[in-house]
């Protein structure tokens, strides 16, 4: 996957490893939990920024899968008793199976049908969490979620489910490396150089398509997963277009064409309502604002930044020297 | 094994966009391991012709048989794979990609790994990946590209990218060339060579039908002349036969064809 991400997941790791020390400062002790949930997005963004990014498609749907997962998991745990993992197995397969039936006919179409797809299903499952009562409890939503527990140990403290979740996300991170640089991300990269030449090249456009919604599901369904057992309760609100949105705003705001850049908008996103608590009632204002400066100003997201950066740098620097 | 003949056969073949009729028609054989040209006037069909063979636009009526197969509504993606490879007249680099990178496309119909096996990085698809990496830097040798491996391929000069073009074309290992005007943009040395290499590639098995308005080029490289006019059939013979063929001459509006 090359040096350069090599490096980077070598120092993101450690970031993560440490990043739990800011714990003992008192003031932002609870960043630990925030950066939980930072973590499940990030594991739906980085997904939905190769949908996006590689693809060129996009999904108001995710929200959804992140639902399935959660539901599934904590449906056949909380009420049937059974195992969390082949629950969660469970979830993963239900949302594969979902996407390929949502995503297969309107990928196989040029155009933005798979938006239109998942937001018909998004509302979809929207409804059935909300109406199907005797299995999800409706709006009122239910507990006793078991948590996660492996060899004895069980994920209970915010600590280890911190660890347990960012464990995961860097893992699919390097997964979605390795696709991005081999055959299939190559495919998918062609296919925005030129669809001619890549047609001609024998690359199936519609095919990988598929293949990378239904990882993007999977993985959303597994946050979900995560989600249902670290929280322990699930209602539908979690789950509604509002969230499929924010999702997308986050990948954009990181920065389409990375996966690095959808942990950097997941990260952001979820932070920034906390960081302009300060503002009281003008937050949401404060909070659009940023987006706007964001979009107009870093039109490639913020993992733009830093290339911009070194380039306006070196050329001063060269000049000095 | 059978072998056909004739490598591609072409028949009855027409192709309209609403009133405007691109080819009419069209009946026309292409024997195995030659050099064919298709010449004629600007808008006389030529690329519209190498869209339907190579599948990127489907034929009105008529068939095509590729190797003794009927491929009359294949896809491009399985035209690919059966053997069939194409350059553009507009060069459709993937441009933001490295010169290798360009080559290692073309290798994609001839590998299988799946995005579970690539994303997990197993074993065989760490030799998958090796093995494209290796034919990718074969056949940038082939076309003399190697030194420029790294360059991302819309830096190239035109004339570069029209080599790789071809080179990424080769990586797909076809039977069939299509090379829609592969010398435009080209100085005469340039040309020189890209005729050289043309003649290197047929003998090493390949056909090539070649699009081409250079008629030094034409009469160099080909072996058979294929001459459109509106999108129909005035001569299809050896080189020699058609450069003297009053209707050939009149299409192109009396001109000496030599320097048209």
């Amino acid at each position: 996957m090359g040096r350069r991400n090599l490096i980077g997941i070598l120092f993101f790791s450690i970031f993560i490893l440490l990043f739990p020390l800011v714990g003992r400062i008192s003031a932002v002790s609870h960043y630990v939990d925030i950066m939980i949930f930072v973590g499940l997005t990030a594991m739906i963004t980085m997904g939905l920024s190769l949908l996006m990014g590689y693809a060129g498609q996009i999904s108001l749907g995710h929200a959804a899968f992140y639902g399935l997962g959660a539901y599934t998991s904590g449906i056949l745990t909380a009420k049937y008793g059974i195992n969390p993992w082949p629950a969660l197995l469970a979830g993963i397969f239900l949302s594969a199976a979902v996407a390929v039936i949502v995503g297969s006919p309107s990928l196989k179409l040029r155009g933005h049908y798979l938006a239109m797809a998942t937001l018909a299903f998004g509302e979809i499952i929207y409804i059935i969490f909300n109406e199907t009562v005797s299995l999800t409890e409706g709006p009122d939503g239910f507990g006793n979620i078991p948590h996660l527990s492996i060899f004895g140990f069980k994920f209970e403290s915010i600590l280890a489910n911190y660890y347990l979740v960012w464990a995961v996300a860097i893992i699919m991170l390097i997964f979605l490396l390795n696709i991005i640089h081999s055959r299939v991300g190559r495919a998918l990269s062609s296919i925005h150089g030129s669809e001619i030449a890549a047609m001609t090249m024998g690359v199936n456009a519609s095919r990988y398509k598929i293949q990378v919604f239904v990882i993007s599901a999977a993985m959303a369904s597994v946050a979900g997963s995560l989600y249902a057992h670290y929280v322990q309760f699930i209602n539908p609100p979690v789950f509604d277009l509002f969230f499929s949105i924010k999702l997308l705003m986050m990948v954009i705001i990181g920065g389409m064409a990375s996966v690095w850049g959808a942990i950097i908008g997941a990260a952001l996103i979820t932070f920034l309502p906390e960081w302009l608590l300060f503002l009281e009632d003008f937050d949401i204002l404060a909070y659009g604002l940023v987006l706007l400066l964001i979009i107009i100003f870093l039109p490639k997201g913020l993992f733009s930044l830093p290339g911009i950066l070194y380039r306006s740098v070196t050329p001063r620097l060269k000049s000095r020297s | 094994m059978f072998q056909s003949e004739n490598i591609l056969e072409i028949s009855s073949l027409t192709k309209a966009f609403g009133g405007l009729v691109a080819i009419f028609d069209l009946d026309f054989t292409v024997s195995r391991g030659i050099i064919k040209a298709i010449i004629g006037p600007n808008g006389a069909g030529k690329t519209t012709l190498f869209n339907l063979i190579s599948g990127v636009l489907s034929s009105d009526t008529g068939d095509i048989i590729f190797n003794g197969q009927p491929v009359t509504k294949y896809k491009p993606h399985q035209l690919a794979e059966r053997g069939i490879s194409r350059t553009f007249q507009t060069v459709e680099l993937f441009s933001e990609m490295t010169v290798l990178q360009n080559v290692m496309i073309g290798r994609h119909i001839r590998t299988r790994k799946g995005v579970l096996s690539v994303g997990l990085k197993l074993p065989a698809s760490r030799r998958e990946e090796r093995a494209i990496f290796e034919k990718a830097r074969y056949y940038l040798d082939f076309v003399g590209l190697e030194e420029k491996a790294d360059q991302e391929a819309g830096n190239l000069p035109l004339g570069q990218q029209k080599l790789l073009e071809i080179a990424r074309a080769l990586a797909t290992e076809p039977k069939l060339l299509l090379l829609d005007e592969p010398a435009a943009g080209l100085n005469e040395t340039e040309t020189e060579m890209a005729a050289q290499l043309f003649k290197v590639i047929r003998d090493e098995g390949i056909t090539i039908i070649l699009v081409e308005h250079d008629m030094n080029l034409v009469m160099n490289v080909a072996e058979e002349v294929l001459v459109l006019d509106y999108g129909r059939k005035i001569a299809d013979d050896k080189p020699e036969v058609v450069r003297s063929d009053p209707e050939v001459i009149n299409a192109y509006l009396g001109v000496d064809i030599e320097y048209a």
